[in-house]
């Protein structure tokens, strides 16, 4: 192999390094036995909450925004004649409240379930991952179902799961216990 | 009266000639060849090594008196020390009883040792000889043992590896793979995918078809696996290339570096979820001919697996039949 043809293959070599990394991606990698490896950041733009989620299979609602985040499971099906039905199999929520405390937006949220049929559970309270202390309420009507975690931070934030049929589990679980509020954020 | 008084006086020079004469030859003085020693011209033999000082001595005119030995002569045990202009130090007398046969005449002349030195000395050489000559039979019986022994041993490893060689060549000729055929095998492979706490243990049931060419190998690899987790199992299905390469033994080692893709199916939130899984990874293992059917591969390795941004580092561990 002459010097020519050994240079030609190293600048090839140096051409084809950059795909090759592409394809490895070994350099920006993190670490797969982390809980939400696959899992994307929900981040209020104030830094009123932050939660993991999973895409696919949720997907962002058509009137998601940063500020108060709705995605979508399963957005296949018709809606129906349930108040706020998107059409979807569950509906997820995050919303930052100005109610003066988690107590106060608990009382709101429970006379609104109540008010359109669906029977509350008591409230318990509820840790999520990080270690901060909220509530978790569950109100059920039919086959329709809403767990709600709250906490207080720099102000109360939440969030919010309606499904049809079950939506407990393992993978829920995570979803709840994800959810984090922030200091610093303001409604 | 002149005429009386000049043969007076030439008798009383004669006279006084012969006594000058006498004189001088009287402080003659003869030094010993052997010891050097210088002796009065009457001692005819020199005391310290027997030197016949009347034949070997040699005249010494004007030489200085003879030092005095320090101490007494008749004290027995005390060295004598002379002044040689060529040696120093102590010398021991001749007839001191540690000195040997050989040493005390050595210091006589070629012509005055005899022929009893000369057929002592010969006697001497041939014992010497003879001691050299059993020692080196000795030394060349040694090594001639351990050279026949060496021989041997490399004999009896050349006679195994033949042996070896020729089975495997039989192998070689009667099995599927010996005749050109992929060697195939069927085989279990054990990884790791974490997830949380959970370990994530991928079992897998793997296909391999491997092109052999003496120490080349190049492989092709389909998997499916289940990864067990607490709350769900997934399944993973892999395909893989490898390349690397092997010594053509019975018993055949490689070392492969593997490349594969494939698809990590699983079920969250309810909804069946597939994600493109990358796969890098080398491998060392053993490929076992048993019988002309049969090869038993095991193997272990390092695996990255890697889903988007997210990877896992594993170590892997195979079994596979091949035939």
């Amino acid at each position: 192999m002459t010097v020519r043809e050994r240079l030609r293959r190293a600048v090839a070599l140096v051409a084809l390094a950059p795909a090759l990394c592409g394809i490895c991606a070994a350099c920006d990698l993190v670490d797969g036995a982390g809980t939400y490896a696959l899992w994307d950041v929900c981040e209020h733009p104030a830094e009123a909450f932050h939660f993991h989620y999973l895409a696919p299979p949720w997907e962002k609602a058509s009137g998601f925004s940063a500020e108060a985040p709705m995605l979508l499971l399963d957005p296949s099906s018709e809606p129906s004649s349930e108040v706020g039905d998107p059409g979807a199999r569950v509906r997820l929520e995050a919303f930052a409240s100005e109610a003066a405390s988690v107590a106060d937006e608990v009382a709101a949220r429970r006379a609104r379930w109540a008010e359109d049929g669906y029977a509350v559970d008591a409230t318990e309270t509820f840790t999520n991952r990080a270690g901060d202390l909220g509530v978790v309420q569950r109100a059920s009507r039919g086959e329709l179902r809403v767990i709600e975690v709250l906490f207080d931070g720099a102000c109360v934030v939440g969030l919010s799961l309606w499904g049809r049929g079950s939506i407990g589990g393992e993978d829920y679980r995570l979803l709840l216990e994800g959810f984090e509020p922030r200091g610093s954020g303001t409604p | 009266m002149e005429g009386r008084i000049a043969p007076r006086a030439a008798f009383v020079l004669a006279l006084a000639m012969w006594g000058a004469a006498s004189t001088a030859a009287a402080d003659e003085k003869v030094r010993c060849p052997v010891c050097g020693q210088i002796f009065d011209e009457d001692v005819a033999v020199c005391p310290n090594d027997g030197a016949d000082l009347r034949v070997e001595g040699k005249p010494v005119e004007g030489a200085p008196a003879p030092p005095e030995a320090e101490g007494d002569e008749g004290d027995e045990g005390q060295p004598l020390k002379y002044t040689r202009h060529d040696v120093g130090g102590e010398r021991q007398r001749a007839d001191q009883e540690e000195l040997g046969y050989d040493d005390r005449r050595a210091r006589f002349g070629e012509e005055r040792r005899g022929d009893e030195a000369s057929e002592r000395r010969k006697r001497q050489r041939a014992e010497r000889e003879r001691q050299l000559a059993e020692a080196d039979a000795r030394l060349r019986a040694e090594f001639e043992s351990r050279r026949r022994r060496m021989w041997e041993g490399r004999q009896r490893r050349a006679d195994e590896d033949r042996r070896a060689a020729e089975g495997f060549d039989s192998l070689r000729r009667t099995s599927l793979w010996g005749r050109g055929a992929p060697l195939t095998s069927v085989g279990v492979r054990f990884s790791w995918m974490a997830e949380g706490d959970d370990p994530g243990l991928v079992s897998s049931a793997e296909i391999d078809v491997n092109f052999v060419k003496t120490k080349m190998r190049v492989g092709l690899s389909s998997s499916i696996g289940v990864r067990s987790l607490d709350h769900r199992d997934d399944l993973l299905f892999l395909e893989s290339v490898s390349l690397g390469a092997q010594l053509p033994w019975r018993f055949s080692p490689y070392l492969i570096a593997r490349a594969g893709v494939g698809a990590l199916v699983t079920n969250r939130f309810g909804e069946d979820l597939a994600y493109v899984v990358r796969a890098l990874g080398v491998e060392a293992g053993l490929d076992c001919h048993l019988t002309r059917w049969l090869v038993v591969t095991p193997s272990f390795g390092y695996a990255m697996y890697a889903i988007d941004a997210a990877h896992w580092n594993s170590f892997t561990a195979r079994l596979s039949v091949g035939f």
